[in-house]
């Protein structure tokens, strides 16, 4: 244990004021100053914080509560284990990979020790074997508008990395490694245990964090924020000083192996940015795909969010066997992956690396609440992200693995937003988006990604990309360094649009219920005259046979089949060029559109232009009143080729 | 080995009838499922407005949908067929108790097809041994009578194969995971997958080779005991494996060729047309006759690389027509 030595060096870090501070862009709710130490054979980090905290509520606050997030891989009854089954995003838990968090001492500004008051509580699943959450009590209430300020010493014991935080060998990620103050809101502690699919909530506030490795790792380490010292210490040992102002969390990384390269991106109206690509030897190949989609990304987002307010970006590229590190964002630092053969058409690690950096707005600066919206942070980024990588990189294209050799089909389009997030019907209605940690399985709670852009770009089809261009960046700017949720979106929107979408929003992003539009039938005969007694001149008479007239009675009948109504659009194609368009209210289950004695039908679409994303069955939205089996003749003697070749292919292995 | 290959192939062209009775098995077997896949795609195709987009192209979005909303059309043959040259495989052929319609019609005659198999390379052999020429009286016989042989070769290959695949492949690859995950770089866990790839390969060739080789010992040794001719059928496998290896992988890259060939073609691209989907369906016969030409070439050549250094080539003796034996005359049947 090496608390004292620490704390000391903490406490002096504590007064001494730097020269490299920048001005908060936010005024700090919850600062760090960090002081700790890699041990990187034990693979803990040992450190002491110092932690500002300020009541911004109208209450009185009697104790904190804290993250304790490592302690989710504490043994397998914590909740993570229990809801994940030790798997997370792909990577699996490894035997002996266990990671804990342990606080050795707490005290208050006036030397009061609070350690032993320290409690574990479950407020979500009220778990008794769960010890992700702690409170401490204070010996005095922090009055609103006042500040505290407590020395927390700690151990984190760094799990084998599988989901987002651990090592692999020399590889260190070290992510949720702190004691973390939750967010006090006016209603109480906003503090939620660690979920299987979960993110994170955090106040912002000013980071100062010094890390002490051993001198082989030496300007290989990566982190939240600028590195302002690099200095050697005793024992074969250098320090490595961050500091960021205005950011919710800190996480930082190391690796000897890492190749450090560096690159700039400036743009009118933000800060020059300074990106640092810690990269992977074996992915030296990619190095400028790397920097090409973080540049690309920067102008992006920037454009229509506003400019990037740090100076600084960092990319991470995990090792192999660390996959579970990658694909994270943390305020100004980014975690992606690639692979040693992965073509260009794959757009590995392009799409990975817009992804994250997307998170720096819809997360790092609109700090939603991603255990009880988390669609305010992945479903906007990911909306985001699609429309990014169509205009910079185009259509992907499905990959085949053969025995791990990635395939890329180029002559088969994906195109975006529908064709990249079809995954969102396999359980559109198995769940509605709610809480994280609510949904039945990962499965399920990837709709939190899918549904959500797919809104998204509903919307935007509805409104125009202009306009709702404009209310996403009026959302992104406005609610920049706060903590936004859904109903300020749907406000911003409605503002922006002179519309109320909330109730779109309850009944389309929230429920569960399924959409989907169908054309039943299409038809066009040839118009007759009336039968039976026909008045004609004032003349009644009886006609037997009607007369076959020169126009066509046409006839679509519409279908709601799913539960979701909404306005859809209709258009019916006459011979001649000639259409026309309607727009149904969707509220009844059919409704029928007929033409007399008109130009002849060709076909009737609902929603032809593409704007209900939701669709489920897009293959029913148009129908043709001629039969033309060319297609199906096409398609049948292909299928037949490949089944052939596919039964001599297999008849003839053996 | 190019020259056993050649002179296999001028087998082939010189008796288009084995690959035309290869071509029309595979046509037969295939088309139980070609009726169910016409309804389904004019059902679908035929008044959709989506049908003018899938002559021009694939249409990802049509068929992931079709998948989806039709999931008893062939259930999970997609992703399980997709899985087996995956980095971790499938277990085996109960991973595939999901494939529903004509995903699960397909299984079932991909295994009628092994059957078929064993009989059409029964006749191929027998006929080519037999003296007074070939022809689809003699195949079809040559195929009864050896099939129960065959057959028996046939699915001990395909047991040991999918044993060799479920040991080398998915258990290994199990048994690695971690191992492979613990190794420093990428560049070391593919150069394990590829060691592991290249042992299934040769292992899985080396059981096509002896399989082949055993029913040409079959055929061609009737002097030997006929559990003898197995050995017999290995060991030829194993002294002649750089000749037979070469005339597989020259097989492998005909076909491959042909393959290539027909996609550079694009013969599909003109098929917009009644008279266009005709002449695709005769291009698409032809393609399958000729890789037949290829096939019936390869075992052709697996005869003759056997034949080159067999020791015994005793003479035919078909038993259908058994040489009649001239009985002495009995004294108790001497009329007086």
């Amino acid at each position: 244990m090496r608390t004292a030595p620490l704390r000391r060096a903490a406490g002096a870090l504590l007064l001494a004021a730097s020269a490299a501070s920048a001005a908060p862009l936010t005024p700090p709710i919850a600062s760090y100053r960090i002081r700790c130490r890699l041990d990187d054979s034990s693979k803990t980090v040992e450190g002491t914080e110092l932690l500002t905290w300020r009541n911004t509520t109208s209450r009185p606050a009697a104790s904190l509560r804290f993250h304790l997030y490592l302690n989710a891989f504490r043994n397998t009854r914590t909740t993570f284990f229990r809801e994940s089954g030790g798997e997370s995003r792909s990577n699996r838990f490894r035997a002996g990979g266990w990671g804990s968090i342990s606080v050795s001492r707490v005290t208050d500004a006036a030397g009061a020790d609070l350690t032993a008051d320290l409690r574990y509580l479950s407020p979500d699943d009220g778990n008794p074997d769960d010890r992700t959450v702690a409170e401490i009590p204070l010996a005095a209430p922090v009055a609103p508008g006042e500040a505290i300020r407590l020395s927390i010493d700690f151990v984190s014991k760094l799990p084998r990395v599988y989901a987002r935080s651990g090592w692999k060998g020399d590889f260190f990620f070290v992510a949720q490694w702190f004691p973390k103050i939750a967010v006090l809101e006016e209603e109480g502690w906003n503090c939620h245990q660690y979920h299987a699919h979960s993110e994170f909530f955090a106040d912002f506030g000013d980071y100062d964090v010094a890390i002490d490795v051993p001198s082989r790792f030496k300007g290989k380490v990566g982190g939240t924020g600028r590195l302002i010292e690099e200095s050697d210490a005793p024992g074969g040992r250098v320090i490595e000083h961050f500091r960021q102002e205005s950011v919710h969390d800190f996480a930082w990384t190391t690796d000897p192996e890492f190749e450090v390269h560096a690159d700039r991106f400036s743009a009118p109206g933000g800060p020059s940015v300074a990106i640092t690509l810690l990269l992977q030897p074996e992915h030296h190949s990619v190095r400028e795909r790397y920097f090409r989609a973080a540049r690309t990304a920067l102008a992006a987002f920037g454009q229509r969010y506003g400019a990037y307010p740090y100076d600084v970006l960092t990319i991470v590229d995990p090792p192999w066997g660390a996959g579970g590190a990658g694909g994270m964002e943390y305020p100004t630092m980014i975690s992606c992956g690639t692979g040693l053969f992965h073509p260009e058409g794959l757009l590995s690690p392009e799409g990975v690396t817009i992804h994250e950096f997307g998170h720096q707005y819809f997360y790092g600066l609109l700090a939603s609440n991603e255990f009880e919206e988390p669609w305010l942070d992945e479903g906007f980024t990911t909306y985001a992200t699609t429309r990014v990588m169509g205009e910079a990189y185009g259509d992907s294209h499905p990959v085949f693995s053969l025995f791990g050799f990635p395939i890329v089909f180029r002559s088969i389009a994906i195109r975006p937003p529908l064709d990249s997030q079809l995954r969102y019907f396999d359980t559109s209605t198995r769940d509605p988006l709610t809480a994280s940690w609510k949904f039945e399985d990962g499965r399920n709670y990837a709709m939190v990604y899918s549904k959500t852009a797919l809104v998204l770009s509903t919307v935007e089809r509805m409104v125009g990309t202009k306009r709702f261009d404009a209310a996403m960046g009026d959302y992104a700017r406005e609610f920049r360094f706060r903590h936004p949720k859904t109903e300020d979106f749907v406000a911003v929107l409605s503002r922006t649009t002179g519309r109320d979408w909330s109730d779109f929003f309850r009944r389309v992003l929230l429920s569960s219920s399924s959409l989907d539009y169908a054309v039943e039938s299409a038809t066009s005969v040839r118009s007759k005259g009336p039968r039976g007694l026909v008045e004609t001149g004032g003349r009644v008479s009886e006609v037997e046979r009607g007369q076959t007239r020169k126009g066509w009675d046409s006839e679509a009948l519409v279908e709601r089949r799913g539960d979701l109504s909404l306005p859809v659009e209709i258009l019916l194609r006459f011979e001649g060029g000639k259409t026309y368009r309607s727009t149904w209210d969707g509220q009844a289950r059919w409704k029928r559109f007929r033409v007399e004695n008109g130009p002849r039908l060709l076909e009737a679409w609902v929603d032809p232009d593409e704007k209900l994303l939701l669709d489920a069955d897009r293959t029913n939205n148009g129908r043709r009143t001629r039969s033309d089996a060319a297609a199906a003749n096409l398609w049948t003697a292909r299928a037949f080729f490949w089944t052939e070749n596919l039964l001599d292919l297999f008849m003839e292995l053996w | 080995m190019v020259s056993a290959f050649l002179r296999g192939l001028r087998i082939s062209l010189a008796k288009p009838h084995f690959a035309i009775a290869l071509w029309l098995a595979t046509a037969a077997l295939a088309a139980p499922l070609a009726l169910p896949i016409s309804n389904f795609l004019h059902a679908e195709l035929n008044r959709s407005s989506d049908a003018p987009a899938l002559v021009a192209g694939p249409g990802f979005r049509w068929w992931q949908t079709q998948r989806r909303v039709h999931p008893e059309l062939v259930g999970n043959l997609p992703e399980k067929a997709e899985q087996i040259v995956s980095p971790t495989g499938v277990a085996g052929f109960m991973d595939f108790d999901g494939a529903q319609g004509i995903g699960a019609g397909f299984l079932g005659l991909a295994m009628l097809g092994v059957a078929a198999h064993a009989f059409l390379l029964g006749g191929i052999f027998g006929s080519l041994r037999d003296e007074r020429g070939s022809d689809l009286v003699i195949f079809a016989r040559e195929g009864s009578r050896r099939l129960p042989a065959f057959l028996i070769v046939t699915i001990a290959a395909a047991a040991i194969a999918v044993a060799i695949y479920h040991g080398v492949w998915w258990a290994a690859g199990k048994a690695l995971e971690e191992y492979s995950t613990d190794l420093p770089s990428e560049r070391a866990a593919f150069l394990l997958r590829l060691a592991r790839l290249a042992l299934l390969l040769l292992l899985l060739t080396f059981v096509k080779l002896a399989a082949d080789s055993i029913r040409v010992a079959l055929v061609e040794r009737p002097d030997l005991p006929p559990v003898t001719r197995y050995f017999v059928g290995v060991g030829s496998a194993i002294g002649r494996l750089r000749e037979l290896f070469s005339l597989l992988a020259l097989f492998a890259l005909a076909s491959a060729a042909l393959f290539f060939l027909w996609t550079r073609l694009s013969v599909g691209r003109a098929a917009t047309t009644t008279g266009g989907v005709l002449l695709l369906v005769v291009a698409q016969q032809v393609f399958l006759f000729l890789r037949g030409i290829l096939k019936v070439g390869y075992y052709a050549g697996v005869r003759e690389v056997f034949l080159a250094r067999a020791t015994v080539a005793p003479t035919p003796r078909p038993p259908d027509m058994p040489r009649p034996e001239e009985e002495p005359p009995s004294p108790d049947r001497i009329e007086a």
